[in-house]
């Protein structure tokens, strides 16, 4: 039996791997998400995002490696794992013959610390009516019901796998309510992978991307949006020079304009880029989230990543 | 209060501009509690933390102040200092509008003197207006 | 606690699988009495009556009772073809073991199930097999003398085997074709084992073995039925995924 550590990191893994047949979905991946914390799992489709919560939740079988969730290994305890975790899969299969109220019960029968008072809350909040079968609600209530489901009975852990995606921007908005709702009242670790970028941006305070299974960089969101950016440049004769400041995720050439991605920006690296030969009219400046994970993985896509450039 | 999530000025400085501005036009008076964290946080749709964080840095700028177990507080000198503070957001636009120049290869005195010339059309459409 | 919302659940995602079981069930008594009924119909007005009645009466019923045995053969593997992956293939299962239940938990519902269905049939045939002897005027051996061994038997293999192909394969249409399939090619497997083991000259098949047939039948089916079973239990237990 494994000994839960009330303090330690929400979820942790150690060389995680998980192989379907000859495919690698997920690489030896190493990660640490603290308590309290709201994580945004980025990454292209494929990457591996989904086969990783799923392992989280015990859901899927571990090729290599371990995964500990809130000082669980859940490869031996799975059943405790999931009482204490939230969990809104990508697809949702809540028995569709059942009713809503009918649902909830069944949840309700299965956790022992279901709670009532927050159920209706949810309730009031996504305007769910409890009489409706769940094959007549519509995706974004199925959605939100889902969620209901899995912060109901007040886990510690909230693991949320492409929430977001086909929702109409109201119920986009309605379900990060809910989660934001619960995140400030119980100081919920969340877990969120999405491509909805700008609404990772709203709810994560750290991220991390991967790609083919591999964790590219996890860092503090903010932090890493202010020392990463986009030096544009003029090449007088249009020949790329051939060396580039360290930490260089990206670059690319249209025309005589030149654009490299920098990690770690510091004035120096403006500086280097300046003296290059050839090299007119370098300017720094900001990008956002968007910007910075297509630009990590385009830059993984053409393998011009220098060794620097991954974590 | 409205937070551009694309935007690559972070959500807290962004918050702490919308709450800068907020006192400045007098929608929170002196002595008149803030939202608090989580109906900040559900309001304008970000995580707690970063609400904590905007918080923090208005109360470093002395904007704000915290009563332990009530909440944060417009400062006494609240109004004065936001409008003093307002200073950096607009110095941020500047910043933006410089680099903006900087990429067009414009000249140092060319971007004074459109500075000028912008800020004197304003001033005069502004006495129309009113 | 929850095995009550286990059970209900079990009973909602089968149900029309119990629908058809309980067809297949009464369907042959319905059939029969029906037939007997429309016989008076007809010929009665033309003063036509039969010698004995008790007899055709008898007669019918234990044609029904022997049909509708031997068709509960196949609502047994449809039962026990979709235990397991009946709710793979729609996977509603991933949304059960999103929930924090043991595997054991979840299988005792498939279990109890089952065997609810396969005692209201067994119970009611049974009943009826009982009851013939009893029936006045009745001049024919008991029920007892049809194969009740042998449709015993099968059925315990049809659905052990059934189990063990849902617990593997998540297609219920090929698990209930498995579990159909393993008495017969157990059977035929013997009478070929049979023949192979006669003295050189015999003409295949020509002889009668049956004595022979039924008692290594009724044996192989008893050690194949609990190995099928052990196995798609141990699978289902052992397995992470849904």
């Amino acid at each position: 039996m494994s000994i839960p550590t009330p303090n330690g990191p929400a979820v942790e893994t150690f060389w995680l791997t998980k192989r379907f047949g000859r495919t690698l979905a997920v690489d030896n991946l190493s990660l640490k998400i603290p308590r309290g914390s709201t994580f945004g799992l980025l990454g292209p489709n494929g990457a591996g995002k989904s086969t990783t919560i799923k392992m989280l939740m015990g859901m899927l079988s571990i090729t290599g490696g371990q995964a500990r969730v809130l000082g669980v290994d859940v490869a031996t305890d799975p059943v405790q794992v999931k009482r204490r975790v939230g969990y809104v899969p990508e697809a949702h299969h809540i028995y569709r013959w059942m009713r809503v109220g009918e649902a909830i019960g069944f949840c309700k029968s299965c956790f022992p610390t279901w709670n009532d008072s927050r159920c209706r809350e949810l309730l009031d909040l996504f305007g769910l009516d409890v009489q409706k079968k769940v094959k007549h609600l519509s995706k974004g209530m199925q959605t939100k019901l889902s969620l209901l489901l899995a912060v109901s009975h007040e886990p510690e852990l909230l693991l949320l796998d492409e929430p977001l995606s086909g929702l109409d921007p109201v119920a986009r908005e309605e379900f990060l309510d809910g989660v934001l709702q619960t995140v400030c009242d119980r100081g919920q670790t969340v877990l969120i992978s999405s491509h909805m970028l700008d609404d990772v941006r709203r709810l994560a305070d750290t991220v991390g991307i991967l790609y083919e299974g591999k964790l590219l960089l996890q860092g503090h969101l903010e932090s890493l949006l202010g020392t990463t950016k986009r030096i544009t440049a003029t090449l007088r004769d249009g020949v790329r020079p051939a060396n580039v400041p360290d930490g260089t995720i990206f670059q690319r050439t249209v025309g005589r304009e030149w654009t490299i991605t920098v990690r770690d920006f510091s004035p120096e690296k403006l500086q280097q880029v300046r003296a290059l030969d050839g090299v007119e009219n370098a300017v720094a400046a900001d990008l956002g989230l968007e910007d910075l994970f297509k630009d990590f993985i385009r830059g993984c896509r053409t393998e011009k990543v220098l060794e620097s450039g991954s974590v | 209060m409205n937070i551009d999530p694309g935007s690559h000025v972070p959500i807290y400085l962004q918050i702490a501009d919308a709450v800068r501005a907020a006192v400045a036009t007098g929608v929170y008076q002196p002595g008149e509690p803030l939202p608090s964290l989580r109906a900040m946080a559900v309001e304008v749709h970000v995580n707690p933390n970063t609400v904590q964080r905007a918080y923090d840095e208005l109360q470093q700028e002395g904007l704000v102040g915290s009563q332990r177990g009530r909440g944060v507080f417009v400062a006494d000198r609240g109004t004065s200092v936001a409008r003093l503070a307002a200073e950096v957001g607009v110095r941020r636009g500047l910043e933006e509008a410089v680099r903006a120049a900087q990429r067009a290869g414009m000249e140092p005195s060319q971007v004074r003197d459109l500075f000028g010339a912008v800020l004197d059309r304003m001033i005069q459409e502004g006495r129309q207006s009113s | 606690m929850n095995t009550g919302w286990l059970l209900w659940k079990e009973y909602r995602q089968n149900r029309f699988i119990i629908y058809a079981a309980l067809a297949i069930l009464l369907g042959p008594y319905l059939i029969g009495f029906g037939a007997l009924y429309g016989w008076r119909l007809i010929y009665c007005p033309m003063n036509v009556t039969p010698r004995n009645w008790a007899e055709v009466w008898w007669r019918v019923l234990a044609f029904a009772n022997f049909c509708s045995m031997f068709l509960s053969l196949l609502s047994i593997a449809l039962i026990g073809g979709n235990a397991i992956s009946g709710e793979r293939v729609d996977r509603s299962s991933e949304f059960l073991f999103s929930m924090p239940l043991r595997r054991s938990r979840i299988l005792v519902g498939k279990l109890l199930l089952a065997a609810l269905v396969i005692a209201v049939i067994w119970l009611l045939n049974d009943f009826v097999c009982w009851l013939s002897p009893k029936m006045p005027g009745l001049k024919v051996p008991g029920l007892r003398s049809l194969p009740l061994a042998f449709i015993a038997t099968s059925s315990l293999v049809i659905f052990c085997s059934a189990w063990f192909f849902s617990s593997l394969v998540t297609s219920p249409a090929f698990d209930v074709c498995g579990g159909l399939m393993t008495p017969m090619l157990v059977g035929i497997g013997i009478r070929f084992t049979t023949w192979l083991l006669t003295p050189h000259g015999a003409v295949p098949f020509a002889g009668n073995y049956d004595a022979d047939f039924s008692r290594w039948y009724l044996r192989v089916c008893c050690v194949i039925a609990p190995v099928c079973f052990c196995i798609g239990t141990w699978r289902y237990l052992r397995r992470v995924e849904p």
